[in-house]
């Protein structure tokens, strides 16, 4: 059997396996594997690596962390970033456009502090895509997370719970090719689990790549205290005892050199390193400690589990981390004076007193720390929900019913806010028509988000990964939006 | 309980409505017809059919698997994805393995006692120059981590501390668990049991990475095992044993080897620069679980 050489587990580099197959059909013709390898090596020579097709394209790798807003529940685009004033009553609603700070750029009246910080950030109004039959939640939140839509749907209508054949979270797939430079960990998801009724962390987890990669899960709440059991050194094992057991751990693996040998390619021993290190430098631990702050910090942030999150997941990014995401920490339980964000039954009140004064005040603040630190320069910000909601009031889009001041599902038009990584801020990138139902112009595919968080990162979006069955798979299928650094 | 649920759901062929009768996949007049569906319930001729030995899958794809349980890869691999297009990398091996199970009456621990004392399941993990690139030929053993649940009964047998099992009977070890619901969420999840939600062997995992050594670095199971005032180290020294016969027993609980003499004279004096003789051992018996030898099925 041929077997392309290069790093097992992925096709990174060289040919694709396609290409591959392509000059193999060649070969009948006479053109054979020499001449496969030759091209090869040719192609190593002049793009070392498949990332190179992006080299020196401005954005790409400009960011080192991520941080991930994840508004599950389905923000309504036009009562938060996408005001419609010159629409109908019936699509319009309560909420009256403001002035930002940016001329030409107005936000509804429920962000009033992140109008002040616009200049930081774009808004990509044109977000938009078509899901194929399946129309709730955990389907558009699978979509936008793994990049793939879900093919499995169980008989009752619902998705399945998670399975360890899905594709992975963006999150997982980001901290198996990057891992962090410093000893903390890799990804961590907080506050709470996505949700949708029954079915508990769909698109959240690592899938195919393992548990190993799942993100590291601070399902309490920071507004509170946080207990950190397996980053905190046991009360009996001083730091000192701890060194000395790693040397005798060191020791024991070299009295069996061929032993370690056989297993290198586990990494077990860099692991270890790696846990020792969280565990003896305490990096992790502090970085969850929000007493280190001010009280003036936290108060800007909000005393609210979403505000305290969004604190949280600046100080883990400035720890090292690479990829924090805050999920929304409310899903709806039928009860419209909850703060989710799923306002089927009740639309202008709850936003106006519950969820936009959460949302404006954690997110400006994040904004302009980060910014202020220098940290926005090398992370990249993304808020954003599963979809938008219905334009028109009272109707039902997605087969569940609505009150007359509801709105329901709607992924046909929405808005996503990204900020840092180098992108020129107080933009819009697309924008929707005339009530905010569908994309006007330039509109982007929940996948080319997706490939723009991988491009940022340095990460070619169309490099092929192995599923758990050895199957080739695109990371994500889409383009990475390059205009945003235009 | 049983409950049984009839619906009418024939194929029908597109064009002209015919019911298209099923038949097994294999050429015509090899296999058991099949009753129509007015004869009544067809599930007990596909059963009878799957086990038999006109079956020409089954055997192969047993010993396939049941091979795959002794070595670091299946004869066809992954084992759930038998195809045309996969062959094995052996066909004749894995013939002759089918063949004997068939003859046998499909009896696995005739299959097993027959893998395992094979030369092949015997050859070392230790490579040549002629081998060491094979990762495929089973020329030699490839390493492979524990599985969660042998991994936890290895620590509970070397620690003489039993692995908590919340719900099930004292005597029982985390092979016997019968259900992935008991303990769900910690160690055995941690190291990869599968949860049963795939018909896949894929769903068991044996990798390495973060999590688990920060969990066997730091976290309770191990740390726990280590130091119950039950355990064996505290026996060990109940019953007066000397630091030599201490750390011999030590290295025979986890490695099943003693200690070499450089082994010997390391935990020798570890022992005596430690606070105490119970805290020493308590950390050279941490380290012998932490070590590849422990660890790794070779």
């Amino acid at each position: 059997m041929l077997v392309i050489p290069g790093r097992g587990g992925s096709f990174c580099d060289g040919p694709t396996r396609r290409e591959f197959l392509r000059v193999g059909s060649v070969g009948l013709f006479g053109l054979g594997l020499p001449h496969f390898l030759a091209m090869q090596k040719a192609q190593a020579a002049s793009t070392p690596d498949l990332a190179a097709r992006y080299a020196g394209v401005r954005g790409f790798g400009a960011a080192k962390h991520v941080v991930l807003l994840f508004l599950q529940g389905g923000p309504s685009h036009l009562d938060i970033w996408d005001p419609k004033p010159e629409a109908p009553s019936n699509v319009r609603g309560e909420f009256n456009p403001i002035k930002t700070k940016v001329p030409g750029i107005q936000l509804s009246e429920t962000m009033p502090l992140l109008a002040d910080q616009v200049d930081k950030c774009t808004l990509i109004r044109s977000m938009s895509y078509t899901p194929k039959g399946l129309f709730n939640h955990t389907a558009a939140i699978y979509q936008m997370l793994t990049g793939y839509p879900p093919d499995k749907v169980a008989p009752s209508g619902q998705l399945e719970p998670p399975s360890p054949a899905d594709f992975p979270t963006a999150g997982s797939h980001v901290s198996k090719m990057l891992p962090p430079d410093e000893p903390v960990l890799p990804f961590v998801e907080l506050t709470r689990p996505l949700q949708e009724s029954s079915v508990i962390g769909k698109g959240g987890a690592a899938g195919f790549l393992g548990k190993a990669y799942d993100p590291y899960r601070l399902y309490q709440d920071p507004n509170e205290s946080v207990n950190l059991d397996d980053l905190t050194l046991r009360k009996e094992i001083t730091e000192q005892r701890l060194k000395d057991r790693y040397t005798l751990l060191k020791g024991l693996n070299q009295s069996m050199p061929e032993l370690e040998k056989a297993v290198g390619k586990h990494a077990l021993g860099e692991y270890y390193e790696k846990a020792f290190d969280l565990v003896l430098s305490g990096k992790a631990r502090d970085a969850f400690d929000l007493d280190k702050e001010s009280s003036q910090m936290r108060d800007r942030y909000g005393r609210t589990t979403f505000g305290q999150g969004a604190l949280l997941a600046r100080r883990l990014v400035e720890a090292g981390t690479r990829f924090v995401q805050l999920n929304w920490p409310a899903v709806a339980n039928g009860n419209p004076e909850v703060d989710a964000w799923d306002t089927h039954a009740s639309n202008f009140k709850p936003l106006r007193n519950l969820h936009c004064p959460k949302l404006d005040r954690a997110l400006s603040a994040l904004l302009e720390d980060m910014h202020q630190r220098g940290l926005l320069e090398e992370t990249l910000v993304v808020a954003v929900g599963e979809f938008g909601r219905s334009p028109r009031l009272g109707v039902s889009t997605s087969g569940n019913t609505n009150a007359p001041d509801g709105r329901d599902h709607w992924p046909y038009c929405y808005t996503a806010v990204i900020a840092g990584a180098g992108i020129p801020g107080g933009q819009l990138y697309g924008a929707s028509d005339e009530t905010g139902s569908a994309p006007k112009d330039k509109p982007v595919h929940p996948n080319d988000l997706l490939a723009t968080v991988y491009f940022t990162l340095g990460i070619n979006p169309e490099m092929e990964v192995l599923n758990h069955l050895e199957q080739p798979r695109e990371l994500v299928k889409g383009q990475p939006v390059l205009d945003l650094w235009a | 309980m049983v409950y049984l649920k009839r619906v009418e759901n024939e194929l029908k062929h597109p064009k002209d409505g015919r019911v298209v009768n099923p038949r097994f996949l294999v050429a015509a007049g090899t296999s058991p017809s099949i009753p129509a569906a007015a004869e009544g319930d067809r599930r007990p001729a596909l059963v009878e059919w799957l086990t038999s030995k006109e079956n020409p899958f089954f055997a192969r794809a047993i010993v396939n698997r049941v091979w795959s349980y002794f070595f670091h890869r299946g004869i066809i691999s992954p084992v759930d994805d038998i195809r045309a297009s996969n062959p094995p990398v052996n066909e004749a091996l894995l013939a002759a393995l089918a063949e004997d199970f068939e003859k046998h009456d499909f009896d696995l621990q005739h299959l097993m006692r027959t893998i395992t004392n094979s030369r092949v399941y015997q050859t070392t993990f230790r490579t040549n120059r002629w081998n060491r690139h094979d990762d495929r030929n089973f020329s030699h053993q490839i390493p492979r981590r524990l599985g969660a649940e042998p991994l936890a009964d290895a620590i509970a047998l070397a620690t003489g501390v039993r692995f908590e099992l919340p719900e099930m009977p004292e005597d029982y070890s985390a092979v016997q668990v019968p259900d992935p619901h008991v303990g769900k969420g910690g160690f055995l999840d941690l190291f990869g049991r599968p949860q049963r939600e795939e018909p896949c062997e894929c769903e068991r995992r044996s990798d390495v990475s973060l999590p688990h050594a920060l969990n066997l670095v730091n976290g309770p199971t191990l740390a726990d095992a280590v130091s119950a005032p039950e355990g064996r180290i505290a026996t060990l020294i109940q019953q007066g044993k000397s630091d030599r016969q201490l750390i011999e027993n030590l290295h025979l609980a986890t490695l099943s080897r003693p200690p070499t003499s450089q082994e010997m004279q390391v935990g020798v004096d570890h022992l005596k620069h430690s606070d105490s003789r119970a805290a020493g051992a308590q950390d050279l018996l941490w380290a012998l679980l932490n070590s590849n030898g422990f660890l790794f099925n070779r």
